[in-house]
């Protein structure tokens, strides 16, 4: 009797502790509410030209993102044919390349506001379902964070809008540039490097 | 006699197509020993890609030429509440169809909300001009019976880039003749011999549809390194969103591999399939603010 219930104590204690995430759900909500605020701000504050706005996003991905691991995502099972450093320089240049590309996105922001509609929290990994407060056009829009949270903060991992996952759609752009030029991470580089607006 | 002529006019697009098909033949598939490319490959899901690069160099030719100036005009010519008129009335054109494929996927909630738009929006909405529904709080919402078809389990089949209609796979052109046999507006054409209503309706949606995109669009175009494989991806992440009916992908994390399978044929794909509904128990659902 004793021991089952020190084993049941265990086993308690130590679900707990593999369950707790280091963020809980209130603090991912939060999170996403600090990415998105920042991201609006600075973008607000930055000048109006594309490089500008580039300069100001870059900060912010390297802060809240998980750039390494949205970069070895889009480039499928090319990831692991190319070498660390070339691993290294991707990160680098992809990283830019997003800067470049959403900065000039969000001019398209008109102040619409995120709400969090709920956290749903799977201890390493998290999705926080936001969507456009009432008062705009794309009211209701669903706008969806993939985090990953199994390090000291919490990191965005994806971006869903209305379903369209921003690391998927760029893995089967990427793949498909890839598999043209037989694998060469190069040719990929190259032209991220043309569509970069920051270094 | 109508609807004859333009069944015929289909059939023989599908001839050609299928002419085309077997002399444009398969896309070069990669060498079986690159793992990485045998995967692009596979999560591409598009054998047919040199005839749809193609026909998507076509379509593109035709909305750089025709489609994108009308759009402009369109959207610089006419108020902002004309544009809305237009929506309007065309998606409650649509509500035929609409309810029909809600009621085939069970969804009577939704079948509900469609038919009362429907009696609302042709009454107090004018003939379909206002949406007096959305006022009252009843949202637009789409179906379609490609999303039947995917509601049921039915897989997509391979990406096709149809001339003109644009992107598609077998169970969306399926779905597209379905629901053009399903739609009343068809059959009056026909009876009354006036199948052009048809092709303005789909016309003006088409119009505009790209007007309210245009920048959206252009955005796209300029950022993308392969507009085609863009293109393709959204595609088909919006239908599969489509079929949950906006429900949030559950396994969309655990769908992302980098592991190169031993066997080509099971690469993994992502988001290809629709998730399943929430399973007791497993993930922790916490309700935020």
């Amino acid at each position: 009797m004793h021991n089952r219930r020190t084993f049941l104590m265990t086993a308690v204690a130590a679900a707990a502790f593999l369950t707790t995430p280091a963020f809980a759900a209130a603090d991912l909500s939060a999170f996403v509410n600090e990415v998105a605020d920042e991201a609006i701000t600075t973008l607000g504050k930055a000048g109006p030209s594309d490089p500008e706005r580039a300069a100001a996003l870059k900060p912010i991905l390297l802060k809240y993102f998980d750039m390494p691991g949205m970069a070895r995502h889009v480039l499928g099972a090319y990831w692991k044919k190319i070498s660390a450093e070339q691993q290294q320089a991707f990160v680098g240049q992809f990283t830019n390349y997003i800067a470049s590309v959403y900065g000039q996105r969000f001019k398209a922001y008109k102040g619409q506001k995120l709400e969090v509609k709920r956290v749903r929290d799977q201890g390493a990994t998290a999705t926080v379902f936001t969507a456009v407060a009432e008062g705009s056009e794309d009211a209701g829009a669903r706008v969806d964070w993939e985090i990953k949270n199994d390090g000291s903060a919490p990191l965005v991992a994806d971006i869903r809008v209305e379903g369209l996952s921003l690391s998927d759609t760029h893995r089967q752009e990427f793949t498909s540039v890839l598999s043209q030029h037989n694998g060469d991470i190069t040719a990929l580089m190259g032209i991220l490097k043309n569509k970069s607006l920051v270094n | 006699m109508h609807f004859e002529l333009k069944f015929g006019r289909v059939l023989l697009a599908a001839g050609t197509l299928s002419v085309a098909l077997a002399i444009g033949g398969c896309a070069s598939t990669p060498d079986p020993s690159d793992e990485a490319a045998v995967q692009a490959y596979n999560e591409a899901n598009d054998p047919l890609e040199p005839m749809n690069r193609y026909f998507f160099e076509v379509n593109h030719f035709l909305d750089e030429v025709i489609v994108k100036p009308f759009a402009g005009y369109y959207h610089t010519a006419l108020p902002q509440f004309a544009q809305d008129s237009v929506r309007n009335v065309v998606r409650n054109l649509h509500s035929p169809t609409i309810l029909a494929n809600d009621l085939f996927q069970g969804g009577f909630n939704r079948a509900g909300d469609t038919s009362s738009r429907f009696l609302i929006n042709s009454t107090l909405g004018v003939g379909g001009l206002i949406d007096v529904a959305d006022m009252f709080g009843i949202k637009y919402h789409d179906e379609d019976f490609g999303q039947t078809l995917g509601y049921y389990g039915s897989g997509e089949g391979p990406y096709l880039m149809l001339p003109v209609l644009g992107p598609s796979n077998p169970r969306d052109l399926t779905g597209k003749l379905v629901d053009y046999a399903l739609d009343p507006l068809t059959w009056v054409g026909y009876i009354y011999n006036v199948g052009w209503i048809n092709t303005v309706r789909g016309g003006l949606e088409g119009l505009d549809t790209r007007a309210r995109n245009m920048q959206a669009i252009e955005e796209l175009q300029k950022g993308s390194v392969d507009f085609y494989a863009t293109i393709r991806s959204l595609y088909r992440q919006h239908r599969n969103d489509a079929i949950r009916n906006g429900e949030d992908p559950n396994d969309a994390l655990s769908g992302i591999t980098n592991d190169i399978p031993a066997d080509g044929e099971d690469a993994p794909t992502v988001m290809l399939t629709p998730a399943k509904t929430q399973t007791d128990g497993e993930p922790q659902v916490s309700e935020a603010n």
